[in-house]
């Protein structure tokens, strides 16, 4: 294991919130040298603290920016829980987003070159007052929305197949740990799912995030012994049961999709939410020029954590490609797409959609 | 690790700020895309050509020792002087040692000289040293980095070319693109005439004949390659393939890659020129070099050879279509990157730079595989990342 703890802030943690009052505690490292002395002698580029603070929050809570299981599972309040072997996977990944905003903005203030407010953001989570708390209540509305589009999946997935039922722990797949190059934590991490998804029961996932269904499909045979469930993505199930749907919109609507890099180029899903939309009355599919499989643009949400500026630039560009269409709506079907381009697009003209949001709206009454 | 990380954002950032940059690469980026389609429409043999010539290039990493033998022993032959040069440090020498010192030298593109540094080198010695393509000449004029591989100076505008070349000239020249290509082309023709020796690089080395292939639209190259008494050429060992059928195949898919249906120029360079007009006596240095040296540089080539992941890296044509499709190019340029561009790019400073100046690169590509849909020799750009991302993890992990 990499011993991060000899390298980031944590000694002085204060597990329990009533306590984040002492936060003035001397933060030392592991050998017990002073971090600030630490950090003088071997600067280490702000790449590496953030990663080493994200992978280190894994370790501690099974997510990268540290939230507490009650708040990954709080979007299934007053949702019957359901007991069958096919489970809906969150994966996270929506729940997650308003939680890393906040590290995002500092990162995109600070900039990458020896940023203290950077430092200060970074070491509050070493004192235990990680993003997190506080942050909350910036991020409570943010997390209500996010954990609406989670329920939204669930219940439209419900209208085709009743039995599915969710786990009681969100897991997040550790997609994280696998693309910044922690192998070894991936590894580990990729077991614990496993063994929850055995302990549950469980015998089919459904995935509603592009990265979940990668992890899953592609990653976790390749490092997990038996992990031999079926995986099935939403849009797949949707597909097959489109028609039960009865999907209309009210006015005629003009829509355009953006792929994902992952959904499209490496999991080759690009004619389902097609499909999908044929199926909705009065839903008019544009596409722009360079689109699906071979050419569809990425977001630029992969180096958001380290190069925020860049990700703001990639997806005002990638909107005004999705506005070429001549679209009134875009359609993403990943959490991190939808949340760069909504931000892109506030100005733009272009109303960047959830596919599950806007197909819940189109459910005829 | 620090200080080559800390570099590269604040370039990445500069670059990332200045509106222009991202402006000429959406304009590039629509040109290139319409005519590569157009090439490999009237063409479409091309894709498939493609995938041969993936094979051609796996199998020729897998035995570059014995493609290197081989073309030597030719070059030679041939009466030229094949030379392997391990290192940059080595390459240097090989090459200062043959210019020598107060030489006139003209080069046309290489991106392996510009990984050695060999113009500063070659002027440190107190050589004067032109580069003759025109997009380098800007890039030479303006002492900058390439930003693109086959259009170095690709973000700079025809106003600034224009206020360059004045200044330079010492010459009134005005914005005008087509004055600014004559003003040019006026300006080096004297060059070319005075100068001792010429650099090329090389796009392709057949190993059966040991014939260079040099791929070009200026006709620079020619010049830099003909004129001069003594021609010197700089290439990595990658660029090897067995036999002069391969060469044309990885040649044709190159610049149908580079979107062109043809190129102006392909010189084809076996040895010094030559003559037997007179008694049939075969006499070195007609018209064109009467020396001929070819270079060989590993300079860590043959450790991404040993790496099943990384080793894809070497597979590169060098036809820069990739970068056209990355997002993150897009706004920043060759500046994501440092000597080699973009994601893949990360292999090659692996090889030539070492890992701090791969890893920053690696962490800056999106993993989002355009580049491979583009690629004619489908790059697996994604997994490279990965790989010196862990072994980035890696290192980290055992300095501790």
């Amino acid at each position: 294991m990499l011993q991060l703890h000899q390298t980031t802030y944590i000694v002085t943690e204060l597990n329990n919130p009533s306590q984040n009052c002492q936060k003035r505690k001397v933060l030392k490292s592991t050998s017990g040298e002073l971090i600030e002395n630490r950090l003088q002698r071997e600067p280490v580029s702000p790449l590496i603290k953030i990663m080493l603070a994200l992978v280190d929050n894994m370790k501690k809570s099974g997510n990268p920016v540290g939230v507490s299981k009650d708040k990954l599972s709080s979007w299934a309040r007053g949702v019957e829980q359901g007991n069958s072997s096919l489970v809906l996977c969150t994966g996270c990944e929506y729940q997650l987003i308003p939680y890393f905003l906040p590290l995002v903005d500092r990162v995109k203030k600070s900039g990458l070159v020896d940023s203290k407010l950077l430092d200060f953001t970074l070491r509050l989570k070493g004192f235990g007052l990680d993003f997190v708390s506080l942050f909350a209540s910036l991020s409570a509305k943010d997390s209500d929305y996010y954990n609406e589009l989670v329920r939204k999946h669930l219940l439209l997935l419900r209208r085709v197949k009743e039995d599915i039922a969710f786990l009681p722990d969100e897991l997040y797949p550790g997609a994280l740990l696998y693309e910044f190059g922690f192998l070894e934590e991936f590894v580990e991490h990729a077991k614990k799912v496993s063994k929850t998804f055995k302990e549950r029961g469980v015998k089919t996932i459904i995935t509603i995030s592009p990265h979940s269904l990668e992890m899953f499909r592609l990653v976790y045979p390749s490092f997990v012994d038996g992990f031999d469930f079926e995986i099935v993505h939403y849009l797949e199930l949707l597909t097959k049961y489109a028609s039960d749907l009865r999907l209309a919109v009210k006015e005629p609507t003009s829509v355009t999709i953006h792929d994902p890099c992952h959904l499209a180029r490496s999991m080759n899903i690009v004619e389902e939410p097609r499909a999908i939309l044929n199926s909705v009355k009065g839903v008019e599919l544009k596409e722009v020029p360079f689109a699906k499989k071979r050419w569809t643009t990425c977001c630029g949400a992969p180096i958001e954590t380290f190069l925020p500026m860049l990700t703001e630039g990639i997806s005002q560009k990638r909107v005004k490609e999705l506005k070429e269409s001549g679209s009134d709506i875009a359609l993403t079907l990943c959490p991190f797409c939808h949340t760069n381009l909504r931000n892109a697009s506030s100005t733009s003209g272009l109303k960047v959609m959830d596919f599950v949001d806007f197909l819940s709206r189109c459910i005829e009454s | 690790m620090k200080a080559a990380f800390d570099e590269y954002y604040h370039r990445l950032m500069e670059a990332f700020q200045n509106e222009s940059i991202a402006l000429a690469i959406e304009r590039a980026t629509a040109s290139y895309r319409k005519n590569v389609t157009n090439a490999l429409t009237k063409y479409p043999h091309t894709v498939k050509l493609a995938k041969e010539v993936r094979s051609i290039k796996e199998r020729s990493v897998d035995r570059w020792e014995d493609l290197l033998k081989e073309a030597m022993d030719n070059i030679i032959s041939n009466n030229g002087q094949a030379y392997f040069a391990k290192t940059a440090g080595d390459a240097k020498k090989i090459i200062g040692d043959l210019v020598g010192r107060e030489k006139v030298v003209v080069k046309s593109k290489s991106l392996t000289s510009e990984e050695i540094g060999l113009r500063q080198h070659l002027e440190s010695l107190g050589n004067e040293v032109w580069e003759t393509d025109l997009g380098e000449f800007i890039i030479q004029l303006l002492d900058e980095e390439p930003m693109h591989i086959l259009s170095p100076a690709i973000h700079v505008p025809r106003e600034e070319v224009a206020k360059l070349f004045s200044n330079v000239m010492k010459e009134s020249i005005p914005a005008d693109i087509q004055k600014e290509v004559g003003a040019a082309r006026r300006f080096l023709r004297n060059k070319y005439i005075s100068a001792d020796v010429g650099i090329s690089g090389a796009n392709i080395v057949s190993a059966d004949t040991g014939a260079v292939f040099v791929l070009e639209n200026e006709g620079n190259a020619r010049l830099v390659t003909g004129l001069p008494e003594e021609h010197i050429v700089l290439v990595g060992i990658e660029k090897l393939v067995p036999t002069l059928a391969d060469a044309f195949k990885v040649a044709e898919v190159t610049w149908r890659y580079a979107q062109y249906v043809i190129p102006s120029y392909m010189s084809l360079i076996g040895g010094p020129s030559k003559t037997g007009d007179i008694e049939k006596v075969i006499t070195y240095g007609a018209h064109g070099p009467k020396e001929y040296h070819v270079v060989f540089i590993d300079n860590g080539r043959s450790e991404l050879a040993k790496d099943p992941d990384l080793k894809e890296a070497l597979y590169c044509l060098r036809c820069g279509g990739c970068m056209y499709e990355c997002p993150v190019f897009s706004l920043v340029g060759g500046r994501f990157g440092h000597k080699y561009f973009i994601g893949y790019g990360a292999a090659w400073e692996l090889a030539v730079s070492g890992l701090k100046w791969a890893a920053p690169i690696a962490y800056t590509c999106l993993r989002c595989d355009r580049c491979k849909e583009r690629c004619p020799v489908e790059i697996n750009t994604a997994k490279i990342v990965l790989r010196i991302r862990r072994l980035f993890v890696d290192k980290y992990r055992s300095s501790k």
